[in-house]
This record gives C-alpha cells, sequence and structure tokens, in this order.
C-alpha cells in the first residue's frame, strides 16, 4: 500500500512512519506540507492509495488539503485519515465534510494506528470493487456486465458529498455517545426500491439513488449535517438535534420534489416514494455502539420492530 | 521475532532521544512567542505562540510524557479559543501564567532526563 504522511513536525513524521513500518507498511512517503503533500499527489505516476494527514499546518490546513485531494479523480475514494492533536467537535465535522475517511488523534498508539489501517485494508479491497470501478460503470456496464448487489452501500459518484457508509460510522464512532448527544440520526428508505431495481439497468438505480439523494440533501438543515446511502434503498443523515425535522412533512416534502422532477419518466405507480424514520439518538451516557443509531435510524425508516444490531448488509434479510 | 521487537524498541528509543533533543528548542520557540506576546498582544503572536505549543502537545504523549502532551494540549485548547474570540488582560496573564507553567514542566523534563553523568556533577542541559 503506497501511503503519504503530512505533517509539519518532522519528528512525528519519524514516529508514525516507524509506527507503520512496525505493522508491515513499508511503501511509505512523506511531506512536511500541505502544499508538498498536492504537489506530490498530483505527479505520483502511481497514485496513492492512502492518506495520512495533520490538520494544523501553516498556510493550508490538513482539511483543505482533504477537500483538495478529493478534487482530484485519483482520489475520490481514497481513505484519507486525519491524524490530528485536534479533539474539538467542529474539527472532526469539517474533515468529514471535506471527505475524510477517518479521524485519529494524537497521541497516537500502534494499537489503533494498526486497527485503523486494517480498516484501511477492508475499504480499499471495497473501493476496488465498488467506489472506482462505479465510476467506469456508465461507460463499460453494457460491455461487462457489471452489476451491483441491491443491498450494497454503493459510493454515489455524481453527489461526491454524500459520504460513504463507513466514513459516517467513523464519524459518529469519533464522536462518541458524549459528543452525538447534540445530534440526531434519521433514516430515509425507498420503499420501493427492490421494485426499482428489479426493473431498471443497474446504471440507472445508482443514478435514481444519487437523485434522490440530492433532493434529500435539500431539505437537510445546512452544516453540520451528513448523509450516506447504506444499500437497499436506505439513507441515513445526521444532523443537528436542535433542528431535527419532522418525518412526516419530511416524507411529504421529498416525495412532492421526486414527483416533479421524475414525472417524465415514471407512472405514479412506479415512481420512487421515501419514508422518513423518526429521530434517534444515544443516551448521553449510553455505552452502546456510537453507531448503532444509525441502524435504528434505518429501522425506524422502515417501520421494523426489531433492533437487534445488523449491518447494513443484512437489512435486505426482512422482509419489509 | 524477538530481534525485531527489539530492533523496533531501538528504533523507538533513538527516536525518543531525538525528540529530548528537540525539546530544548521547542522551549526556546515557546519562551520567544510568549515574550513577544506579553511585550505587545495581538492576533498574529497569538498564533505564532500556539505553534510549538500544538506541535507539542501532538508529539509528547506519543514519546512517553502524557502529562507534558496533556499540559500542552489543554494551553493549546484555550489558544484556540482565544483565537477566535476577543480576549480580556485577565485573559492574557492567566494564559501567559500556563505557558510559563507549561516552561518550567519541560524544564523539569530536560532535567530529569539528562544523562547521569551530568547530573552528578550538578550541571543541566540549557
Amino acid at each position: 500500500m503506497k501511503i503519504l504522511i503530512v505533517d509539519d513536525d518532522p519528528i512525528f513524521l519519524d514516529l508514525i512512519e516507524q509506527t507503520l513500518q512496525s505493522l508491515g507498511y513499508t511503501d511509505l512517503y512523506r511531506a512536511l506540507s500541505a502544499y508538498e503533500a498536492l504537489a506530490a499527489a498530483r505527479t505520483a505516476v502511481t497514485p496513492f492509495d492512502c492518506f495520512l494527514l495533520d490538520i494544523q499546518m501553516p498556510k493550508m490546513n490538513g482539511i483543505q488539503l482533504c477537500a483538495a485531494l478529493r478534487e482530484d479523480d485519483r482520489y475520490a475514494y481514497a481513505p484519507i485519515l486525519m491524524v490530528t492533536a485536534m479533539t474539538e467537535k467542529h474539527f472532526v465535522d469539517e474533515a468529514f465534510q471535506s471527505g475524510a475517511s477517518d479521524y485519529v488523534t494524537k497521541p497516537i498508539e500502534t494499537i489503533e494506528i494498526k486497527a485503523r489501517m486494517g480498516m484501511v485494508e477492508k475499504l480499499l479491497s471495497e473501493r476496488l470493487q465498488t467506489g472506482t470501478l462505479q465510476t467506469q460503470l456508465f461507460e463499460t456496464e453494457a460491455a461487462f456486465g457489471r452489476h451491483v448487489a441491491f443491498d450494497e452501500p454503493f459510493i454515489l459518484p455524481e453527489v461526491p458529498w454524500v459520504l460513504p457508509l463507513s466514513s459516517l460510522e467513523n464519524y459518529v464512532l469519533r464522536l462518541g455517545n458524549m459528543r452525538m448527544f447534540t445530534s440526531v440520526a434519521i433514516g430515509i428508505h425507498v420503499k420501493n426500491a427492490r421494485a426499482l431495481f428489479a426493473a431498471t439497468p443497474d446504471v440507472e438505480f445508482i443514478d435514481q439513488m444519487s437523485e434522490i439523494a440530492v433532493i434529500i440533501s435539500e431539505m437537510l438543515p445546512k452544516a453540520p449535517s451528513f448523509l450516506a446511502y447504506a444499500g437497499s434503498g436506505d439513507f441515513c443523515a445526521v444532523i443537528p438535534r436542535l433542528t431535527a425535522i419532522d418525518p412526516h412533512f419530511a416524507s411529504m416534502t421529498i416525495n412532492e420534489k421526486i414527483a416533479q422532477v421524475t414525472k417524465h419518466r415514471f407512472s405514479k405507480q412506479n415512481r420512487p416514494q421515501v419514508r422518513v424514520g423518526r429521530p434517534q439518538s444515544n443516551g448521553l451516557f449510553s455505552f452502546k455502539d456510537p453507531s448503532s443509531v444509525l441502524d435504528r435510524a434505518i429501522y425506524d425508516a422502515r417501520q421494523l420492530r426489531t433492533e437487534t444490531k445488523l449491518s447494513a448488509r443484512r437489512y435486505q434479510d426482512y422482509d419489509w | 521475532m524477538t530481534g525485531d521487537m527489539s530492533a523496533a524498541t531501538a528504533r523507538l528509543d533513538a527516536l525518543r532521544d531525538r525528540f529530548l533533543d528537540t525539546l530544548e528548542y521547542r522551549l526556546l520557540d515557546i519562551e520567544q512567542a510568549a515574550s513577544a506576546y506579553r511585550t505587545a498582544p495581538n492576533a498574529t503572536r497569538l498564533q505564532e505562540m500556539s505553534e510549538p505549543i500544538h506541535k507539542l502537545a501532538g508529539v509528547a504523549a506519543s514519546f512517553g510524557y502524557p502529562e507534558l502532551g496533556d499540559l500542552a494540549r489543554s494551553i493549546d485548547v484555550r489558544l484556540t479559543t482565544g483565537m477566535s474570540s476577543d480576549v480580556t488582560p485577565g485573559w492574557n496573564s492567566r494564559t501567559l501564567s500556563q505557558v510559563e507553567h507549561l516552561m518550567d514542566h519541560i524544564e523539569q523534563v530536560l532535567d530529569s532526563d539528562c544523562p547521569i553523568d551530568l547530573r552528578d556533577v550538578g550541571l543541566s542541559k540549557g
């Protein structure tokens, strides 16, 4: 794995390089500033697979660098880990909004870096199957007959600001229940997603979900709000608690907008129909896994009674 | 495996020694920036004072100095807050007093990590 580490403190670069080497990562590159990193990333013949970025750096900070990297097609889906001493929520919010995949706070510990890099490897292998290939999907689907699975939480290539589900999970995990208390999760379920999936080529289904994502986001409060596609026609949003929306009104608004946008393509019976769930949150001092709130939000949008912890991929097991 | 681990430990020890070598310069940077801010408190000088403290907050605990890291981190948070709001003379004075405390702590670390022969003869680094 080709990794670029960016930090303006040379001794921290040495430390993290040493840590990564001890974990078996040897293809390591380093940059002492965001500008140096950007130049290295843009001119690399073989693109980097992963980035580790400090936040507080002079002139251009790590969050700005992250956003700049995401604008480059080669790094649109590359795992970007923020490694920083900044623990305040607004830095975490800004980092994920700029496209960070995960957020690690200093001081670093080998065991934590090992766990996060394990996630990076998993992400990379998933992205090879979904994300990166997805950008080619529109041109190559006819030729190669590529398929996406109905329950796949694929990346929506046309709406880059929609986070991958894994990033939204990481965001919620990094905040923890205490800091997540100021936010709520809301599930948005496309009720006839399975019928849409069955009736249309995969590329069109991705397009439909992208279109719905745009409409949902227009209804969400302004930053800091986050939206991810979870597969099976499910979306999950994390929004500030104080701006929590009314599920019935939100469902109506989104459905009306979908009707307007798709009136020439779908009959009334076949057009996408969404249901917005009630806002969900964990208790302030809850011992629950913080990311379980995302599962519950999707369950609620689906009007499922069971609250067993399941991964997004298994939502389809329920016949709704 | 044991050989690999001891090699890794040796490399980390060498890094830690390098960190201690740089600590003296970090102390000087903080001292100069604090002195400049004391003379003329303004946003630019506050930013300049926060930079070496922020860096220290990022690395000290990783090299085995959690207390130093925590102290630098709490001042870093305070300085970040100060940069985004209007500060009062009272705030300046409390902040500078905390920075003084941080510098004392750095000196203690430097003294305690001096080679034993220097300490034996009553000398210390810096």
